[in-house]
């Protein structure tokens, strides 16, 4: 049964929807490393995405892969929004106050999407990515490898983005010191908002790249949320290129189990990598 | 503080209406309307013991409710035995998971151990839903038998809301205790500063697992309520995320670590929700979640202590 | 011949690369003011830190009273008998003066009315009686650090561990927190004071042992060390020695 195919086929799989997790905790991690808040709603903000681009699909036929820049920039500004008229009240509150603001966001997004579309399961049939291939007896979809291969442009993009450039060194700046940031002339409230643009932006495109292959409903945003919960503290919070080896092993996890254990458990396993991690090495892999 | 002074005598008159509530109010509806109001309730002071006052919050209660309802059900079908029986039962097990999960959790920080609780939440969710021989997915009829207090079931609703009204009175004065005691002071320091508690002495990790204890137990004996009383029970109403999600938003509503924030968080969501759904039917669905959640996201921001800073005065 | 009440025996804690306590010895008498003192950075507060059971001491042993604390974490060190307060002073903001008493008074029994007895006991015995009931995030600073005392107090230390209690005080408050410690100590109860501010330790302590850069460098009363070449150094720095040495000669 554990033929070499098998084993390849369960590692391009998981690499591919691994690097997708990847572009998901990265932006997680954005916002968790400059202001020390984890954002419950990420998920939700992925699930929107995804209906901006099935939206932009059924009702002007635009392709998903035209979406990506739409959806990023809608996410940029949702992300910034929700800095600017949630996120800075509750800078200084208890953490139980913290967990709700964002918690509070994610429940209320997600029935808003219930609301709004019905809990019917959506998906783009005829995307301009469609078809798949084999070689060396592995079975890949285009769409997917459209998807990872963008996760992974997206994900280099951001890396360059945070370590290489003067916008970067300001926002890490302010996440190590918010006062000596600020005393140095950098507006740490722009670069809290800013965080959370790129963190949504993220996760915007994210979002369109699902949305070639994967089905959208409301709840889309809580499986995608809760793994990518598990790969920032895989990775280590704080750290862009632990998240990004964590995404690729969760994705692994994930397809893996599917081969030893009923495919219902697979979350199981998720979950159960994030309790390991938590007692056994909680800085993650590379984290802070 | 007049108004402090009329708040005994207020709390009474409460307690006197809700003991002739079904004598007065004779409607079916209008009594499991208060059935429910009235567990939620006792949930939202379940879940407050643990994360209102020691301030661990958890998002995986539902297992509790879950394990209470399950063991006490499971009892009664397969050997007969009473469900109250079961709700003893059905508490120990609780507790003894709160306790092996929370033990090692505990040393999680915040927001590490709110995740954690939900990862725990949806692997059990995930067990149970796959676990045939407790009827998986499809879940478990109740036998319906004739009137038994023994066998905890009525045809009637009124022994019903007296049963949920004295298990919620017995959760309201046991948070009420824990408030004045020795154990309430711990768990506030805990919650506060857990460095300096530790260090005048208070053995942190101790004081965590008896509120998680205490939660845990309450949490179970309103999982076999519900299984009496709905007579059906799957992992979709007794094991899912949504209810624990309700569970502490009730209580962050009306404010959390406090004695009558729960009650009023319960007070004001359940009615809100049950009227959403009747109202408004399918049409309606999400909206009444959607209302929770902006609620929630307004508390946080501008009045984290819940409505009942409303009520109360800074000295 | 005062017993030792406390016996730190060539402690030594590492972080990373480096070593911020290397075989540190020291000694407290029962009954004493024993004065910790150093510059910035010498490794002070890590030492209390190992003391009262925050860090794991990578080498070495304390004993109180006796008995091996070394691996005991804080709660336990604080059963023993050791209380201590924080550099940032840590008391429970939410709860009033009476509470974080209390709080510290529970250690001895389980009884709400006994703890409040003896809050009100040590609140009168630190003339903190007026702001009973006032909630502890509304005090001014030296009167959050009083607290922090008082809560230490009411749980019947054999010894108390302060780190830098005299932090942002003014001369006058300094001179009442000097009173209050005297006092303290006149009750019997062996204090370990870590200060910088000289003048607030050196009238009254005992003892005093100064570290550098992780090691001890000095131990003696308080005249002794303050004139010890390698004391003024480490806070001076050498060339204040030198010019010192020029003046003399």
């Amino acid at each position: 049964m554990f033929t070499t195919e098998v084993i390849l086929q369960t590692l391009v799989s998981g690499l591919l929807i691994g690097l997708i997790f990847s572009l998901v905790a990265v932006g997680l991690n954005l916002i968790f490393g400059v202001m020390d808040i984890v954002n419950f709603a990420h998920g939700e903000f992925l699930m929107v995405s995804m209906y901006i681009s099935y939206w932009l699909y059924a009702l002007w036929g635009i392709d998903p892969i035209f979406s990506i820049a739409v959806c990023a920039a809608l996410l940029f500004l949702v992300g910034v929004l929700t800095h600017k008229i949630l996120i800075r009240r509750i800078m200084d509150a208890p953490m139980v106050a913290q967990i709700f603001a964002t918690f509070g966001l994610m429940i209320f997004i997600q029935n808003l999407a219930f609301f709004l579309w019905k809990p019917d399961y959506r998906s783009i049939s005829s995307s301009m990515v469609s078809g798949r291939f084999e070689f060396l007896g592995v079975y890949v979809g285009l769409p997917q490898i459209v998807a990872a291969s963008g996760a992974l442009v997206t994900t280099g993009i951001l890396f360059y983005l945070i370590n290489r450039t003067e916008l970067g060194r300001a926002l890490r700046a302010t996440s190590e010191d918010r006062e000596a940031a600020a005393l140095m002339g950098i507006n740490t409230e722009n670069m809290y908002s800013l965080a959370w643009g790129l963190g949504a932006a993220c996760v915007g495109v994210a979002g369109a790249l699902l949305s070639i292959f994967y089905p959208i409903f409301p709840q889309v945003g809580m499986v995608f949320g809760l793994t990518a919960f598990v790969v920032v503290v895989l990775g280590g919070f704080g750290s862009i290129t632990g998240a990004f080896i964590a995404g690729i092993i969760v994705g692994f996890v994930q397809v893996g189990s599917g081969l030893l254990f009923p495919p219902a458990y697979k979350m199981a396993f998720v979950f159960g990598l994030f309790l390991l991690v938590v007692f056994i090495r909680p800085q993650g892999l590379l984290g802070k | 503080m007049g108004f402090l002074r009329y708040k005994y005598y207020f709390i009474g008159a409460l307690v006197v209406f809700f003991l002739v509530f079904p004598v007065i109010f004779q409607k079916s509806f209008t009594q499991h309307m208060m059935i429910l109001i009235f567990m939620y309730a006792l949930l939202a002071m379940a879940w407050n013991i643990l994360g209102g006052y020691t301030g661990q919050v958890s998002l995986g209660h539902s297992v509790f409710f879950g394990i209470g309802a399950y063991t006490s059900t499971v009892l009664f079908m397969w050997y007969g035995i009473s469900p109250w029986i079961g709700m003893i039962a059905g508490i120990i097990a609780a507790v003894a998971v709160s306790l092996v999960v929370g033990y090692p959790c505990f040393r999680l920080k915040g927001h590490y151990f709110a995740i954690a609780t939900i990862c725990v939440g949806e692997i059990i969710h995930l067990i149970f839903l796959n676990w045939q021989a407790v009827g998986g997915a499809i879940g478990l009829f109740l036998p319906i038998v004739d009137d038994s207090f023994i066998q905890f079931q009525f045809k009637s609703k009124v022994p019903y809301y007296y049963i949920i009204f004295f298990m919620l009175l017995l959760s309201v004065v046991t948070t009420i205790w824990i408030e004045r005691s020795r154990l309430g002071f711990y768990l506030r320091g805990v919650k506060e500063d857990q460095d300096a508690a530790r260090s005048i002495g208070i053995r942190a990790t101790r004081y965590k697992m008896i509120a998680m204890a205490l939660s845990a137990a309450f949490t179970a004996m309103a999982g076999t309520f519900y299984a009496q009383y709905i007579l059906f029970i799957d992992p979709g109403s007794v094991l899912f995320m949504m209810l624990s999600i309700q569970m502490c938003l009730m209580a962050v509503l009306g404010g959390t670590g406090t004695v009558w924030g729960p009650l009023i968080g319960a007070f004001i969501l359940i009615p809100l929700s049950e009227v959403s759904r009747a109202h408004l039917g399918g049409a309606g669905q999400g909206l009444d979640l959607m209302v929770y959640g902006g609620l929630i996201m307004i508390m946080s921001a501008y009045k984290p202590s819940g409505l009942i800073s409303l009520f109360q005065k800074k000295e | 011949m005062k017993t030792e009440i406390l016996e730190v025996i060539n402690l030594t804690k590492r972080f990373g690369g480096l070593t911020a306590n290397g075989q540190v010895n020291l000694t407290a008498g029962e009954g004493e003011i024993l004065g910790l003192l150093g510059p910035n950075g010498a490794g002070k507060t890590t030492l209390f830190n190992c003391i009262a059971g925050y860090h794991r001491a990578d080498e070495g042993k304390v004993i109180f009273r006796g008995r091996d604390i070394t691996a005991l974490p804080p709660e336990e060190v604080c059963r023993c008998g050791i209380a201590r307060t924080f550099q940032l002073v840590k008391v429970f903001n939410s709860m009033t003066v009476l509470e974080n008493v209390m709080c510290g008074a529970f250690l001895h029994s389980y009884r709400v009315r006994t703890a409040r007895r003896k809050a009100r006991e040590v609140i009168d015995f630190l003339e903190l009686s007026d702001k009973m009931h006032i909630p502890a995030e509304n005090l001014t600073l030296p009167d959050k650090k009083r607290l922090e005392l008082a809560r230490a107090l009411a749980l019947d230390p054999k010894l108390i561990m302060l780190d830098e209690v005299m932090a942002g005080l003014t001369t006058g408050e300094i001179r009442k927190a000097v009173d209050i410690l005297s006092r303290i100590c006149d009750m019997g109860i062996t204090l370990v004071v870590v200060e910088h501010v000289m003048e607030a330790i050196m009238p009254i302590a005992h003892k005093v042992v100064v570290l550098d850069n992780g090691e001890k460098i000095a131990e003696g009363t308080p005249d002794v060390v303050s004139n010890d070449p390698r004391v003024i150094e480490a806070y001076l720095g050498e060339k204040y020695v030198a010019a010192r040495r020029q003046n003399q000669g």
